[in-house]
């Protein structure tokens, strides 16, 4: 009787220890006027990627991706300057990101090739139409605690969602998760789902720390002087 | 006539240079696709031309090989926003200055193409311009 008190007694303690900092408000973050932690400023990834595991692809989606890394990634929609996708815009090292952060708005500006992302936080719902399908999709967040969440659906099809042949349809659904642990670090978790392409979710954690004060985003243009001739020209793409 | 003859001569000649130029500047694509991220190669050589521009700053070198043949190497670099933070400028090389430069090679082994991943000036300052690329790790795209 004794032994099970003490073993509940171990795990509830455990539990309050683990699991209550993750809710607390943590005072020594920056804060809005709105009292939300103040992500603003320019930050990226130390490492660059962050952490993932391999995607587990559905076959016809294995097939695809198997292909391209045959083709040595030829087909990286990248190289013709075309979007690198929602993971490798947020969790890229030697690209930044701004976050400008606004009462009901969160936008997220990306050096590489000038993408943006404007993410209401007003307490909207999610559109049931997500029209046109878009490489970064259609974004709505809201305020967990400290965490801000994002859901994200309504993607096109052609982006590698990580940057080695990561082959996914529209039906990508994508929930991330921005947690300021500090006044210069964010934790990023984002959890990928794709019902017709994957067989279960993909996970990729990453940490983005802050840039110095006088490192502004700057421009980044993938067309500029590229002429047609130098991209692989659609008849040798694999479709 | 003649001046007929001389115009057509001028503009031929300026055809080739302009097609020199831009034979130089070489396609963005991607990096797996054009290098050997585990071909590490190292030259030494004399610039002929820094190109700073988008997408990639391109350097022309020219080495000088064992036999003392002069072969020219088209080696391609970064965005210039991360050659920016990694302290360079376009006045960074100048024609004429030597400069060692440690590349990922080309997939032929025939072509003088590489993607730099070192730059070192002859007053020892060495520019990383592949940062958090270490390693012998393949560079993601761009």
């Amino acid at each position: 009787m004794e032994r099970r008190f003490v073993a509940i007694a171990a795990t509830a303690i455990v539990v309050f220890v683990v699991l209550a900092p993750l809710d607390a408000q943590q005072p020594s973050l920056p804060r809005t006027a709105d009292g939300k932690p103040d992500m603003n400023g320019v930050f990226s990834t130390a490492e660059g990627g962050g952490r993932r595991e391999p995607i587990s692809f559905q076959p016809w989606a294995k097939e695809k991706h198997d292909a391209y890394v045959a083709r040595k990634l030829a087909d990286n929609p990248t190289a013709r300057c075309l979007s690198p996708g929602l993971i490798s815009l947020t969790t890229v090292n030697f690209f930044p990101i701004q976050f400008v952060q606004t009462r009901g708005q969160m936008v997220i500006l990306y050096e590489w090739d000038h993408f943006f992302r404007v993410i209401p936080t007003d307490g909207r719902k999610q559109t049931d139409d997500p029209d046109p399908l878009q490489s970064l999709g259609h974004s709505v967040g809201r305020w967990d605690g400290d965490t801000l969440v994002v859901d994200v659906i309504g993607f096109s099809d052609y982006t590698w969602i990580d940057n080695n042949a990561g082959v996914h349809s529209d039906a990508l659904h994508v929930v991330e998760r921005f947690r300021m642990i500090d006044k210069d670090t964010i934790e990023y978790r984002a959890v990928l789902e794709d019902p017709k392409a994957w067989t279960k979710p993909w996970n990729v954690v990453a940490t983005l720390k802050r840039r110095p004060p006088t490192d502004a985003l700057m421009e980044y243009n993938c067309a500029e002087n590229n002429k047609p001739d130098d991209f692989p020209s659609d008849d040798k793409l694999l479709k | 006539m003649r001046t007929y003859t001389r115009a057509m001569k001028t503009i031929g000649i300026a055809v080739c240079i302009a097609l020199a130029i831009t034979a130089s500047v070489q396609g963005h694509h991607s990096f797996a696709a054009e290098f050997d991220g585990s071909k590490i190669q190292t030259i030494t050589g004399n610039v002929v031309e820094f190109q700073w521009m988008n997408p990639h700053a391109y350097l022309i070198v020219d080495v000088t090989d064992g036999a003392g043949k002069t072969v020219r190497w088209g080696i391609q670099s970064r965005n210039l926003s991360i050659l920016k933070r990694q302290g360079l400028s376009k006045q960074t090389f100048k024609p004429g200055e030597t400069i060692t430069v440690e590349l990922f090679h080309h997939h032929d082994p025939a072509k003088n193409v590489g993607f730099a991943r070192y730059i070192q000036k002859t007053d020892g300052t060495k520019y990383d311009v592949i940062p958090g690329g270490r390693g012998g790790i393949v560079p993601p795209n761009p």
